[in-house]
């Protein structure tokens, strides 16, 4: 009850920072369209209506842009001693990943709920299969993001230079998801596409339950004082 | 430091019993296993291409196994031996990578293709230089330790997720060793005594690697702390 109440706690006071300085919601939001923007710019016209198009420029524009929030997500406590802080916390130290990576994936799906819709209309996309499979795949591969995205943000945050690292270790632990991104969206856009396409479901669920469960389980070490 | 002659001794037979094994496989490949049907001379590459590819992997293992020992025990020694094995395997991975390429011009008539495990072990390779980047960027030898520690925990569980993205992705890589219906290898005789060779020289050639690394991250932490000492001693 105590391990719920602790979890409930981090996450409100996430929540009730990003409200007040919208580091994690604003800029991400903003660099998503921008980069939307020169994707649609950088590609000759006409070109836009093509599928892979879409799905690669949705996705590459949400996991760059993603990154910018999560890496802020532990270095915004590195100041005036905010971990320890949490750290002397009486409560398993994995509800602080737990909370730091849930506060996360709901900054992410704001952005991707505001964003998202954008890219839609920009390629002249339609949905092409009911809103709760878009819904249940974005959250999926968001949920992963933010799982591995946490983890390696609280390394980052501990080194020197952290934040321009982060990206450079995040992406090659990231691969999967991406493939499974790509390959799913694009099993949505294809009617009858899904048969295929189950396998993905798959690795996108195993790749949560391991970059959940597996700092769930090694948290303690990543954040020792 | 005691244990230093007990570590020079070990590299020198390692080295003394790595040399050899690696010119008497490269004879092997080169010269003594046949020539192949289709293929013709350039299939030789073959074979330090698997015995590195194996390497490889046996060095990421290590810095796993490392890894998981230095978070539980803290041993420096650990510490040391995870470091020199992602430097051995990053090395390992490089060759694989090249020699991979040089076959690939040659047969497929592409330097690059993103086939699987291509893929998969070009991702592995960013991932362990960014292993060397955490520890390049982290300060303090605990601190270097322990977030290395998870870094390399972490990368390792994610190669085989990535490897199988990529086997369903696409995949043209040739298939020599087929585990279906039992382990069954497509060539002849002689080419897995000479396959079974080279994988034997590289890693004896890897232990040898690995002791002179390990050895050289023990020196040089002992003259860093040598010099933290005067440096106090000269202040005080």
């Amino acid at each position: 009850m105590t391990y719920l109440r602790a979890l409930a706690a981090i996450i409100w006071k996430d929540l009730r920072l990003e409200w007040r300085t919208g580091e994690a919601l604003l800029t991400p939001a903003l660099l998503a369209l921008l980069l939307l923007l020169v994707i649609v710019f950088a590609f000759p016209p006409g070109v836009t209506g093509m599928e892979g198009v879409f799905t690669a420029s949705l996705w590459t524009a949400l996991f760059f842009a993603g990154t910018v929030g999560l890496s802020r997500s532990f270095a915004r406590e590195r100041a005036e001693g905010r971990l320890w802080g949490l750290l002397l916390a009486p409560v398993d130290r994995s509800a602080v990943f737990l909370a730091k990576g849930l506060a996360s994936f709901v900054f992410l799906a704001v952005v991707a709920l505001v964003t998202m819709p954008a890219f839609f209309a920009v390629f002249g996309q339609g949905l092409g299969a009911p809103l709760w499979r878009w819904v249940a795949l974005a959250g999926l591969v968001l949920l992963a993001y933010s799982g591995v995205g946490t983890l390696v943000a609280a390394v980052a945050a501990q080194l020197r230079g952290g934040e321009v690292l982060f990206p450079v270790l995040l992406f090659p632990l990231l691969v999967p998801v991406v493939l499974a991104a790509v390959h799913l969206t694009d099993a949505l856009l294809v009617a009858g596409g899904w048969g295929e396409a189950r396998v993905w479901m798959h690795m996108l669920i195993l790749y949560n339950i391991l970059f959940w469960g597996v700092p769930y389980l090694i948290f303690e070490y990543v954040v020792e004082v | 430091m005691p244990t230093t002659t007990r570590t020079n001794r070990l590299q020198t037979v390692l080295l003394a019993i790595a040399v050899p094994a690696v010119v008497f496989a490269l004879y092997m490949s080169l010269i003594w296993a046949p020539d192949e049907r289709t293929l013709g001379t350039v299939q030789r590459i073959f074979y330090i291409h698997v015995g590195s590819a194996w390497n490889a992997y046996l060095s990421f293992l290590i810095v796993f196994l490392c890894s998981v020992g230095y978070l539980l025990r803290r041993s420096v020694s650990l510490d040391a031996l995870a470091v020199s094995a992602a430097e051995i395997g990053i090395l390992f991975t490089t060759l694989t990578l090249a020699t991979g390429s040089f076959w690939a011009r040659a047969v497929w008539n592409v330097w690059w293709t993103w086939d699987p495990r291509l893929t998969t072990t070009l991702i592995m390779w960013f991932m362990y230089v960014a292993y060397l980047l955490v520890r390049a960027a982290a300060e303090g030898e605990e601190r270097r330790g322990r977030l290395a520690g998870v870094f390399g925990i972490i990368a390792f569980a994610t190669v085989p997720l990535v490897h199988f993205s990529a086997i369903w992705w696409r995949g043209m890589h040739p298939n020599i060793i087929q585990t279906q219906g039992g382990i069954r290898m497509n060539m002849d005789p002689e080419m897995i005594v000479t396959m079974v060779t080279a994988v034997i020289a590289l890693t004896l050639m890897n232990a040898a690697l690995l002791a002179f690394r390990a050895g050289l991250e023990h020196v040089a932490r002992h003259a860093a702390a040598l010099r933290e000492r005067v440096r106090l001693e000269v202040e005080s």
